[in-house]
């Protein structure tokens, strides 16, 4: 039974992995003609405006209160824009986890390549540490500003390290490469 | 004893199917792209015509009918081993760093895999068709083994398969996965429920013959571009420039932490 039921499983996987194959080239056709800004991480330079928001929002309600420790997203209207925002990071940090990928693929040596990915799974289970809890927090107590500010921090950091390394690529001559990378990403 | 009505329709429908693919392999010229899937596709009515033959003239059940069988599914069975190292051959063999982890990765599991199924055999004291038996079960797991493994690689550096390999894939893994299922069921009783054992691997191999020929109902997509490169030595600098800015990002990420307590 053993056998029959890892088979099971196995086909299982492979139909899931056929199917998400399948959501990867059809994301890929569609982003073919999108210009180059909307391919690279975005969404987190909207913090300042969600503060804003949030801030004329709540004004009267949290006077003489600490701005960071205030817990947003237990009323509807805040939970709404706290979970498109959170949406938006998690969409930049899974762009800029491409272009790493797409970019890493390209080494040439095993030992480079092994060190690459480890670097890579790191920072991908700090992000997903970090947006787990946001995102936890915001369905129970509230999720509060210094929390949103750690999570936006860790995108705009990625994200500027990204915009470094297709810079250096540039640089080298390679702009077929930077296409390929951001359209394949 | 001969085959029934029923089983001979069954081969006959098979039949028809396999040289029908082999025709659309020749005509859509698939052989140019995937040279060893081809091969598999020709052995496989190659197979048809000797087996069918024997089974005719000696019989369903004769021991050289069951030898020629058995032969015959273990010459098919390697070149289906050969189409799937091929498939991971095609899609990986543009990015040297992956493909040579990917292949020593996936010699490990097929090793291990298969050694396993030879020590279960061996320790099984049953006639040969128990060995044959495991000895098939153990293959057709590591081909669905290989083919996840070749899917997860694909989703996470997002080197997609394209149409008609995924319905290669598909194809082959359903094949296997009803294989493993089948031997795991009737191995007890398989001398009993032979004729039907024999059916139901026959109508399963149908269905990946149908999933094969679905996209070779139409002209093949021109073969992706080959991901732009780079040279050796810029690679290297620009990978090794890479790997410090993604150590800065970790260790950014670690001060954020340690901010936050």
């Amino acid at each position: 039974m053993g056998p029959a039921a890892l088979a099971v499983v196995l086909l299982a996987l492979l139909v899931l992995f056929l199917h998400q194959q399948k959501a990867q080239n059809r994301r890929i056709v569609a982003q073919r003609d999108l210009p180059r800004e909307q391919l690279v991480p975005r969404h987190y330079k909207s913090f300042t405006t969600i503060e804003t928001e949030l801030w004329q929002a709540t004004n009267d309600l949290h006077q003489g209160r600490a701005w960071d420790g205030i817990r947003f997203g237990l009323r509807h209207h805040e939970f709404e824009i706290l979970d498109n925002y959170l949406r938006g990071l998690r969409e930049d940090f899974q762009q800029g986890h491409r272009i790493f990928g797409q970019v890493l693929i390209h080494s040439p040596e095993i030992e480079l390549f092994a060190q690459l990915e480890a670097e890579r799974c790191r920072i991908e289970a700090s992000f997903y540490l970090w947006y787990a809890l946001a995102w936890f927090h915001l369905r129970t107590d509230g999720v509060s500003m210094k929390e949103l500010r750690h999570l936006t921090e860790i995108i705009a950091t990625l994200a500027h390290r990204v915009r470094t390394i297709l810079t250096a690529l540039e640089g080298s001559e390679n702009l077929d490469l930077v296409d390929s990378i951001l359209k394949n990403s | 004893m001969h085959l029934s009505l029923f089983e001979n329709l069954l081969w006959a429908f098979g039949t028809a199917l396999k040289a029908l693919l082999c025709i659309v392999v020749i005509y859509r010229h698939l052989y140019r792209r995937l040279p060893l899937f081809s091969i598999y596709v020709a052995l496989l009515v190659a197979e048809v015509a000797v087996v069918w033959s024997v089974y005719r003239v000696w019989g369903f059940t004769s021991r050289f009918a069951w030898y020629t069988g058995w032969c015959a599914a273990g010459v098919v069975l390697l070149a289906r081993g050969l189409a799937v190292a091929e498939l991971c051959w095609t899609s990986l063999r543009n990015y040297p760093a992956i493909w040579s982890l990917v292949r020593r990765l996936l010699v490990f599991v097929a090793v291990v895999v298969l050694s396993f199924a030879a020590t279960t055999a061996y320790q099984n004291k049953s006639p040969v068709a128990a060995f044959v038996l495991t000895a098939d079960r153990g293959s057709e797991i590591s081909i669905l083994v290989v083919l996840v493994a070749l899917l997860v690689v694909g989703v996470r550096y997002n080197v997609p398969l394209g149409r008609v390999e995924r319905s290669i894939v598909l194809g082959i893994g359903i094949y296997s996965a009803f294989q493993v299922v089948n031997d795991s069921f009737m191995g007890q009783w398989m001398t009993r429920y032979l004729h039907w054992w024999n059916s139901t691997r026959v109508i399963a191999f149908d269905v990946a013959l149908i999933i094969w020929l679905v996209p070779l109902g139409k002209a093949l997509p021109p073969p992706s571009n080959a991901p732009a490169l780079l040279s050796e030595r810029v690679a290297r600098y620009l990978l090794r420039q890479l790997l410090d800015r993604m150590r800065e990002v970790t260790d950014e990420l670690k001060k954020i932490g340690k901010a936050r307590k």
